[in-house]
């Protein structure tokens, strides 16, 4: 089965035109006279930051524009925020502690795993969400990611369906939900995988480090995969853009973490920014692989990540024009310096 | 069905939130802001090697950089350690700092003293802020009080040699400084957010 046509286009377009250039511009390295690559790799390397900070000053206000739409649309009915919240706790302070877990269905009891003893003392907010939203995610497949789906979850776990209020962006606020977890999830396990690893001195490639991470990252999609381009969808609504990206970053600022990256430069920013590019381009093959265990998205994967160490290697290869450039630097100065008689005292 | 291998008191509880497992926002940007100004520093000293290497002031400069190559290394790990965003700017930092620690070395060396003693005082009044801001909770902030006090001290130090070496000899001292003061906190304020 070919895959649709907007995937198919990314791979083509955006991917392999960025391998290509890259591809060109080694083999144009490669074959060149030294001194004509160390200028021309310095040129590369200045318009790389000429770009890079001009893409921060095109994405910065437009961020900033998103962010005041998105507290906009809040605040335009906070009224009804409120209202739900003060309902809420009435009810909280009526009902008794009967209402607990007796009502639940079998599955969705064991699924949810609270505690008995712990249930309606730890009251804040955000455990009842937390509590609302566990209870909600096995209804994602037949509800889709909706208010609905909050409503039927907070029914299961004994609330009354009308706490749908208690989240203002609805749908939204269940993916950002399941996103952050499946983040904190699989942070956790690198966490885990790391001090394993370190207590056996033996350390992964990062290479391979950050493809496992990934696909761990990516499999946990996979019970809501028929729903998932919904959540996509929703994600990148102008209300909820900023959020998901935080997401995306912390997903990404995670597994380099882990990989054991320790930049305190640029650098950092353009190693997030790679791998939150290469799992979210994954993550669109992902939506339409029909292979069996998903084997193309994993192929697909491992291919990016090929590039991204290929384009890496060709900006560390710069790093030896950068000295070059210091001598002459260093030269020019001291010959300035000579010129205007700074050097008496030598 | 979404049933997480680890249970779920390992996790943190809050849900949704920015830093769920980082640094509080006012860690996060103290740290940030101070590994930005370390850096500069150290650029700041480069440059005034660069041109007053072998003079006679020379020697008590490097002195003064060999400490601001120890903050920036300690500033690199903490970082790395409270895993803090670094600022975006480092570049425009580091072409920044060298010329105006060449620029003012060019000058002479009481220039670049001046330089030094503008510098170190706007650094020490907010490493002072920061003091104030971390003494809130001085539990959970020992780590980062005992270094920053001990770099606050050290800037001191800087300050106290620049005066000795006759910065207010400097011409144009007033504005000078003034114009260097106020290029500092400007750097400073864009690297607690960018």
């Amino acid at each position: 089965m070919r895959p649709p046509f907007f995937i198919r286009l990314v791979d083509e377009l955006i991917v392999n035109s960025v391998i290509r250039v890259a591809c060109t511009i080694r083999a144009l390295f490669f074959n060149l006279n030294c001194t004509v690559i160390d200028s021309l790799v310095l040129i590369s390397k200045v318009s790389y930051y000429v770009i890079f900070y001009f893409q921060i000053a095109v994405e910065v206000p437009r961020m900033a524009s998103r962010i005041c739409l998105g507290v906009l649309s809040f605040s335009k009915n906070p009224h009804n925020v409120n209202f739900c919240r003060g309902s809420f706790v009435l009810f909280q302070r009526n009902s008794s502690q009967a209402v607990a877990h007796n009502d639940c269905s079998p599955g969705v009891k064991d699924l949810v795993e609270l505690p008995k003893s712990e249930s309606f003392q730890s009251n804040t907010d955000e455990e009842i969400q937390e509590k609302i939203f566990k209870a909600a995610l096995p209804f994602v497949n037949t509800h889709g990611w909706s208010k609905s789906a909050i409503t039927a979850g907070a029914e299961a776990v004994g609330y009354p369906g009308i706490v749908h209020g208690m989240f203002p962006r609805g749908g939204a606020n269940l993916v950002e939900y399941f996103y952050s977890t499946c983040n904190r999830e699989l942070a956790l396990k690198m966490k885990l995988e790391t001090e394993g690893a370190a207590a056996e001195n033996k350390k992964k490639d990062p290479q391979v480090f950050v493809a496992e991470a990934i696909e761990a990252r990516l499999r946990m999609i996979i019970p809501y995969l028929p729903k998932w381009p919904q959540a996509l969808a929703i994600m990148a609504l102008p209300p909820n853009a900023p959020h998901s990206i935080q997401n995306l970053m912390m997903l990404a600022d995670d597994i380099c973490y882990y990989s054991g990256d320790r930049s305190v430069d640029v650098t950092w920013y353009a190693k997030r920014l790679g791998v939150g590019s290469i799992y979210k381009v994954t993550e669109l093959y992902f939506l339409q692989d029909t292979s069996p265990d998903y084997q193309n998205t994993w192929h697909f994967l491992n291919r990016r990540i090929e590039d991204a160490v290929q384009l890496h290697t060709v900006l560390m290869k710069s790093e030896s024009a950068s000295t070059l450039a210091k001598d002459v630097a260093n030269v020019t100065f001291t010959t300035v310096r000579n010129m205007l008689g700074l050097n008496w005292n030598r | 069905m979404f049933n997480p291998r680890i249970p779920s008191q390992v996790l943190p509880k809050v849900v949704g939130r920015r830093f769920q497992h980082r640094v509080s926002k006012e860690v996060d940007s103290i740290i940030r802001v101070d590994h930005a100004g370390e850096f500069g520093a150290d650029r700041i000293y480069a440059g005034q090697i660069a041109v007053l290497g072998n003079s006679v002031v020379g020697p008590k400069i490097a002195e003064m950089w060999e400490q601001e190559k120890v903050h920036k290394a300690k500033f690199d790990e903490l970082i790395n350690k409270y895993r803090v965003r670094p600022t975006a700017l480092l570049p425009i930092w580091n072409i920044a700092g060298f010329a105006l620690g060449a620029g003012s070395a060019l000058l002479g060396p009481k220039a670049a003293m001046a330089c030094t003693v503008a510098v170190e005082s706007v650094i020490v009044e907010h490493y002072n802020d920061q003091l104030r801001t971390l003494m809130s909770d001085p539990e959970k902030n020992k780590e980062l009080l005992e270094v920053i006090k001990k770099f606050r001290d050290d800037e001191q130090e800087h300050h106290d040699t620049g005066l000795e070496h006759g910065a207010e000899e400097a011409p144009f001292y007033r504005l000078f400084s003034d114009v260097i003061k106020l290029g500092c906190k400007t750097a400073i304020s864009i690297s607690k957010v960018i």
